[in-house]
């Protein structure tokens, strides 16, 4: 118990490096609290700490706070009972495990380890100590380090005989940082002490300390009652009995002050009264040692621990708290950061796509407008070619004096080659042509070319004369140089004369028992020179003899390996249709048509093909 | 599709006109326009290398009858090295009356030349073509991935 009155006595020197701030009711009952402490005034006591717990709670002063109620469970457990003591570290430790206050917990160990050394549970009190050392170090080590528990853990070593220890450990809490002047006044004095705990005591090493901590006290201008055990000691050392009778009335610590008094009256050789001392001090002894009280002491440092580990999973669990939010906070950046991105490149795409659309449509439209103008074009072009093989001779009329027959096949859909007839004044007047070039432009100029054959034939029938007028009109304003082959016939069917120029064309085959070339004059086609002067030339064609005209669409046709038809061809069938007697024109041409087509085969049609053919009926 | 397979040189008051087998609906609108650029530049004289032309068409001669009628003081127009087939196909339209026709052994000697190593490049290539065929061949009949060789690596 007279660890308490040192404690006190502790907490009165740390008092003021805390209190700065105090408020000036705070201080008063604090001061109030502090000049009870000597008094048997319980209730006044207890109002003063209550009020100034109240106090220092509503102004945050933790450390204050649990001090001032460790100071009046002291305060209880030395001047009213243990068990009022031990159910009000109950009341703190459950306060300090609502508020989750680590120094909270920190002074109910404290407590813990008092009570339970008081009881003679020193290993508990030993091992409560060392937690609550380990746990200052763990969570309060910004705070200044206690005396108090190396206080207690010296005086629990001095009941285990353990005195050297407890030098060794006043020592090592001596070489802690931290400790202000009056600390170490506090610990040289527990030193001093724990001389007194080792068998047979070393008086010597205790005056030697002794001598030290007076060093001390007048190096820090020290004049407060914490060094009082230690003067007991001196006292007794000294054999002052009379100084250490003084003296113990200061310890207010009722066994300790008990056992000076004893050991001082004896000295002084007042036996009754010590005696009677001896007497007080073992009732007081068995009042302390009760098994309820033991068991209740056991029982609030089970509850303790219950409440440290919870506090310290508390603990954990918010230290996982913290670490899921981080892990949670730093998930939810990256997954920004990847949404980010992936929204960013999707758009991106989406840009490209839309794009890509974008264009697609616009080719589309284009390729629409394409396919709808070339639609057009096509079928304009169909329009066309039905134009241009109806203004050519499609009824062959069936004469007494000839017979006539004709083919025209553009390799376009419209061409250049040209092909007419008609009879005037018993004359047949008949052309076949080859206008340079393919496609719309030839046919363009096909189509004069026959208009104009149509119109001078209709008036002249001498055909040099008719060549040389078209002539003269095409190159009147012929810039592009178009200009047409062309062979014109005037076949008189009364008398077979055949009058005929011959433009630049091809040689009209003469079929009769046999094929012959139908001489003609080597001059420009129609459109070459203005000033070109046609002439006309005559033959006979006897009775059952056919003119063969065609143009180099047949001469020329050609295979895939680029191969003619060629002359020869011609006239190989030609006198095939000979042998056949199939010398009808339509026969004839018939008979070409489908050799060439045999010929060219699969092959793209690279000309306008042409054929006229004339019999003449006449036997 | 115009085809451009020939080549027009200006040499002073001559253009120098090499023309390819062809000349036809294919090509003669653009040899055409290719000739017209010297226009009005005093060209005298066309001579058209004739040595490999295998086919002339309407269309050619209508190209002869620009660089005669167009070029500007109808030129002097030379046929080199001109073929049988392609000298009938002129003197049938009467082109012959002023065309004026020589022949240069210097051009052909070129031309054989140039014939040969083509026809020995193609020969050449046709051969590597027939050597992939066969190991295209040999690979399927044998089962018998053989990309290497098929990519004429084997060597």
């Amino acid at each position: 118990m007279i660890k308490n009155l040192t404690l006190l006595m502790l907490f009165l020197v740390g008092f003021p490096i805390g209190i700065m701030a105090l408020s000036n009711q705070a201080e008063m009952l604090r001061q109030r609290q502090l000049e009870l402490l000597n008094t048997d005034s319980t209730d006044v006591f207890m109002d003063v700490s209550e009020r100034l717990k109240t106090i220092l709670e509503e102004e945050g002063e933790e450390d204050l706070f649990y001090k001032t109620w460790y100071r009046q469970i002291s305060f209880v457990l030395d001047n009213v009972s243990s068990s009022q003591a031990l159910a009000m570290i109950g009341e703190i430790r459950d306060y300090a495990e609502d508020k989750g206050s680590k120094y909270g917990f920190f002074i109910v160990s404290i407590l813990n380890a008092n009570v339970a050394k008081d009881m003679g549970m020193t290993d508990r009190a030993e091992e409560l100590l060392l937690e609550a050392i380990d746990y200052q170090e763990r969570y309060l080590s910004k705070k200044k380090p206690m005396t108090q528990v190396y206080y207690h853990l010296a005086r629990i070593y001095e009941e285990k005989h353990q005195g050297e220890k407890a030098v060794q450990l006043i020592d090592e809490a001596l070489r802690q940082p931290g400790w202000n002047g009056e600390d170490s006044v506090v610990l040289w004095s527990i030193k001093c002490n724990a001389v007194t705990y080792i068998e047979p005591v070393d008086t010597a090493r205790f005056m030697d300390y002794h001598e030290h901590l007076h060093t001390l006290i007048d190096q820090y201008g020290y004049n407060g009652n914490i060094v009082a055990y230690t003067e007991c000691y001196h006292a007794l050392y000294t054999s002052n009995y009379s100084r250490l009778l003084k003296l113990a009335q200061k310890i207010i610590n009722k066994g300790d002050r008990l056992k000076f008094k004893i050991a001082a009256l004896d000295g002084l050789n007042m036996n009754q009264e010590a005696i009677d001392s001896f007497r007080v001090y073992n009732a007081w002894i068995d009042k302390q040692f009760n098994a309820e009280t033991r068991k209740m002491t056991e029982m609030s440092s089970l509850e303790l621990e219950a409440a440290r580990a919870e506090n310290e999973a508390k603990t954990l669990r918010l230290t996982n708290h913290r670490m899921m939010l981080i892990a949670i906070v730093c998930g939810l950046i990256l997954f920004t950061v990847f949404l980010t991105v992936y929204l960013y490149r999707r758009q991106r795409q989406m840009r490209q796509l839309r794009q890509a659309y974008d264009k697609l449509e616009e080719a589309y439209e284009k390729l629409e407008d394409v396919t709808t103008q070339k639609e057009r074009i096509e079928s304009e072009l169909r329009i066309a070619r039905n134009i241009q093989l109806s203004m050519v001779p499609n009824v062959f009329p069936e004469l007494p004096e000839i017979e006539i027959f004709a083919s025209m096949t553009p390799a376009k859909a419209v061409g250049g080659d040209l092909y007419d007839f008609f009879v005037r004044d018993n004359q047949l007047f008949f052309c076949i042509g080859d206008v340079s070039g393919k496609g719309v432009p030839a046919a363009l100029f096909m189509m004069m070319t026959k208009s104009l054959f149509r119109a001078y034939s209709s008036e002249e029938s001498m055909p040099d004369r008719i060549v040389t007028l078209m002539n003269k009109t095409i190159c009147e304003n012929n810039k592009n140089h178009m200009f047409v082959t062309l062979f014109v016939g005037v076949f008189d069917m009364e008398s077979g004369l055949l009058r005929y120029c011959n433009a630049g064309h091809e040689n009209p085959i003469i079929i009769n028992k046999e094929a012959s070339l139908l001489p003609v004059n080597r001059i420009f086609p129609v459109g070459f020179f203005a000033d070109t002067t046609y002439n006309m030339q005559e033959a006979v064609i006897d009775p059952q003899t056919t003119i063969l005209l065609y143009t180099d669409g047949l001469s020329e046709a050609m295979d895939a390996d680029e191969k003619m038809f060629g002359n020869e061809r011609i006239l190989e069938d030609v006198n095939q249709a000979i042998q056949t007697g199939k010398l009808s024109p339509k026969a004839l041409i018939d008979q070409l048509t489908q050799s060439v087509h045999l010929f060219v085969g699969d092959t793209e049609q690279s000309d306008d093909l042409t054929m006229l053919a004339i019999n003449n009926h006449k036997k | 599709m115009a085809e451009k397979d020939f080549e027009v040189v200006r040499d002073g008051t001559t253009l120098n006109v090499l023309l390819s087998k062809e000349l036809s609906y294919a090509n003669a609108t653009t040899l055409t326009d290719e000739m017209l650029k010297y226009s009005g530049q005093g060209i005298e004289k066309v001579v058209f290398d004739a040595t490999v032309l295998m086919f002339l068409s309407s269309s050619g001669i209508r190209s002869l009858l620009f660089a005669y009628q167009d070029l500007g003081n109808r030129p002097e127009i030379v046929f080199v090295n001109c073929a049988k087939e392609i000298f009938q196909v002129l003197d049938h339209v009467g082109l012959t009356s002023f065309i004026k026709f020589e022949e240069s052994s210097e051009k052909r000697d070129q031309y054989r030349q140039k014939f040969l190593y083509e026809i020995s490049m193609r020969d050449a290539e046709k051969g590597v073509e027939e050597r992939k065929n066969k190991l295209e061949q040999f690979a399927t009949d044998n089962d018998v991935v053989c990309y290497s060789m098929k990519m004429g690596e084997e060597d």
